[in-house]
Order: C-alpha cells, then sequence, then structure tokens
C-alpha cells in the first residue's frame, strides 16, 4: 500500500536549466578509440556521455554505448562517422570538454577536462 | 506522546531515483520492496554532513525524510539527473504525516516505522501512524529534537563529520565515490574516529562554553535547552553521572541521530 493517498505533493521542483549548443573536441587518440570500441556495433549505436548527480564532486561523468534513444532532447556531434550524444539536461555542464584517451594500465581510459568544472576528483571521473 | 515532525519530505520519481541518492550518499541504498527503508548521509567535499535522510521506497517513489528545516540544496542536482529520464524531485511534506513517538509508545501504523533512534535508541518515526484523542500531539521544536536526539542545523550544514554525530554505520567505503568520501576513506586506513555524539543532562541552567568530564574535552554543539545540550566526546565515556565544573551532568550516547 502506498504511503502517498494521492493529495499535497508540490509541484516537481524548478530547476534552471541554459541549454546551449554544445561543442566539443574529441583528441586523435579518443577518436580513435572510439572507433576501435564501436567497431562491432550497428549503425543505430551511439555514445551518450553524461553528467550526473553523484561522484565526490558534485556530479559525475557518465559514458556508455546504447542503442540510439527514440526521445528528443539530445544534441548530435559526429566524430568519423560515429554519434556523440548529450542531453540538453547536460549541454551546460559539457560544453567545451575536451575528450582524450590515455592508453596507459593505470587511470587509462577516456578522460574528460571541463571548462566548467570549478573542482574535480583525482581520479578524474567527476567534477563540480 | 506524538510528536509531529515538519521537517521536509521529498519524493524522487524517475527509474533512476535510488541510484541518484545512493550516488550522494556514504552508504549504498538497497530497496526492492514497497515500504522498505534505508538511510542515506549526505556530505560535502570536506566529508561534512549536510543531511541525513530516511529512504522510504513508495509505489510511487522514493520518498526522503530529510533532517534539515529546508529543502537541502543537493536536490537540484538530483532533480537535473532524474529530469533525463522523465522523473523529478517533488515536496511530499504535505502528503505524509511524520511523527517521532516514543518506541513503548508506537501507535498502530497505517504507513512504516523506523525504530531504535535518537536517545539510546528510545525513539522511532512512524508515518501515517493511526491515532486518536488518546495521544498527545505535540508539534517538533529544536529544544525538542535536542532532547530525543535529533540533528538540528548546527549538526548539519557541514559543521561535522557523520562519524561524530551518531551516523558512523551509514559510513561504507563499498559505494565507490561520493561528496567526502575521500576524507572518509583517509580516515578509515590512518586515523579511525575516537569520538561520539553524547546528550548532556544538565542541572544547572546558565552559559555554557566549555566542559570537561573524566578528563575527556567535550565538544558543544550550538543550541541548548533548559536541561539538555549536545556534545562530541571521546567514544571511551561510558553513559552516567559525573561531576564537573558545572555540577553533576549525566550523559547518554546517542546511538543513531534522529
Amino acid at each position: 500500500m502506498s504511503l502517498l493517498g494521492g493529495n499535497g505533493l508540490g509541484l516537481p521542483m524548478a530547476i534552471e536549466i541554459d541549454v546551449v549548443d554544445v561543442d566539443i573536441t574529441v583528441t586523435k587518440s579518443a577518436e580513435k578509440a572510439i572507433l576501435q570500441t564501436m567497431s562491432d556495433d550497428n549503425d543505430d549505436h551511439v555514445l551518450v556521455i553524461s553528467a550526473d548527480s553523484g561522484g565526490c564532486s558534485g556530479y559525475l561523468y557518465d559514458m556508455k554505448i546504447i542503442e540510439r534513444p527514440s526521445e528528443e532532447g539530445y544534441q548530435e556531434i559526429i566524430v568519423s562517422g560515429k554519434s556523440i550524444l548529450i542531453h540538453n539536461r547536460d549541454s551546460d555542464l559539457l560544453n567545451g570538454i575536451i575528450l582524450d584517451f590515455k592508453d596507459t594500465l593505470m587511470g587509462g581510459g577516456f578522460q574528460i577536462t571541463n571548462p566548467n568544472a570549478s573542482k574535480s576528483c583525482g581520479c578524474g571521473q567527476s567534477f563540480g | 506522546m506524538l510528536i509531529r515532525d515538519p521537517r521536509p519530505i521529498s519524493l524522487l520519481t524517475g527509474e533512476s531515483a535510488i541510484i541518484a541518492i545512493s550516488k550522494l550518499s556514504t552508504n549504498k541504498i538497497v530497496l526492492s520492496n514497497t515500504n522498505e527503508k534505508d538511510r542515506a548521509v549526505v556530505c560535502d567535499p570536506n566529508g561534512r554532513v549536510v543531511d541525513a535522510p530516511y529512504v522510504v521506497w513508495d509505489e510511487n517513489g522514493v520518498i526522503l525524510l530529510h533532517c534539515t528545516n529546508e529543502t537541502p540544496d543537493y536536490l537540484s542536482a538530483v532533480a537535473r539527473t532524474l529530469s533525463k529520464n522523465s522523473g523529478h524531485v517533488m515536496d511530499a511534506t504535505g502528503a505524509i504525516e511524520r511523527y517521532i513517538c516514543l518506541e513503548k509508545k508506537l501507535p498502530p501504523s497505517t504507513g512504516l516505522s523506523v525504530h531504535g533512534l535518537g536517545v539510546s535508541g528510545l525513539y522511532s518515526v512512524a508515518l501515517n501512524p493511526q491515532h486518536n484523542e488518546t495521544y498527545q500531539v505535540v508539534d517538533l521544536s529544536a529544544e525538542l529534537l535536542i532532547e530525543i536526539g535529533g540533528l538540528t542545523e548546527p549538526h548539519l550544514n557541514g559543521n561535522h563529520l557523520p562519524h561524530h554525530i551518531g551516523l558512523l554505520d551509514y559510513v561504507r567505503l563499498d559505494n565507490g565515490c561520493y561528496p567526502g568520501q575521500e576524507i572518509h576513506a583517509r580516515m578509515d586506513s590512518r586515523n579511525p574516529s575516537s569520538k561520539k555524539l553524547i546528550r548532556i543532562d544538565l542541572q544547572h541552567p546558565g552559559e555554557l562554553k566549555s566542559l570537561v568530564i573524566q578528563g575527556h574535552k567535550c565538544k558543544l554543539i550550538p543550541g541548548r535547552t533548559e536541561k539538555y545540550a549536545h556534545g562530541i566526546i571521546h567514544q571511551d565515556l561510558l553513559d552516567g553521572e559525573y561531576e564537573t565544573d558545572l555540577g553533576i551532568v549525566k550523559t547518554i550516547t546517542v546511538n543513531t541521530a534522529l
């Protein structure tokens, strides 16, 4: 049985988000890694970069390869024929990022440098 | 007696609601059935507590029973995350009745209860209890909150580590990164906390600037009543009555801050 009777709920919290046209830089090494990682994927697969609440600095980067989402609200950047999607809700947080790839055993993988971040954690996965 | 608790309550909707709150909390929230409950502890990057809401799974979403007086700021980041998947953060304060009661005098509950809280685990939180004139209902005040071992604004706002204000059980380091995790991890490996929260029962009203009990300096938390104060002291101090410069004081450990 639900605790909520359906009455007395407030409206959804209003959050003001500036939707901006996203421009990102993908380094040569990151471009190569994207092509390699997505080489076996179908054409309808896309790389989604997002920023969710969490991590040690407030926001946490997330990157996933998924089937192209049916809902609207994403901005698309094409890199060597592969689609990178960023949600409008993340556009102000991720505009201007530099996506790099480091091929090292420790701390390797995709790295994001974010000009919008005033702080970030040591592992590079979180920013605020 | 039932104590009506007016502190804010939020409802998080959307598939990723539990994940969103887990990513901010010192522990991983695991809920899978209606009316299951857990507790989140949200800290700032310095590892200090900003909120410690009970988390309840409901058919309509995830309910957060906040400890703050106002809706906490971190919810705007959660709202942003949830909004990408058609989720929302809503104010449920007017939709749920929240009470604090003595464990022994718990009314029948139509909702759910959380037990073993506050001073020596004596109190419970009841949601939507069936109460009638047999129960006296009073409103929660800051003074009453100190008496029952609850978290007041001076306990929060990034002033204290969870280890020091009765929330140590919720600090687990298997949840990956969260705000303050580096501080907690360093404490865990190098400098384990040796302090605890106590309620101090005072016999003498008046100014309370410093207090030493059995050779242990007590860090007083701002805000006190005529009879009670909260302090942080070495964990070796046993509950009991002690002679101090202020006369005899009685100390009780707050095991799970309410």
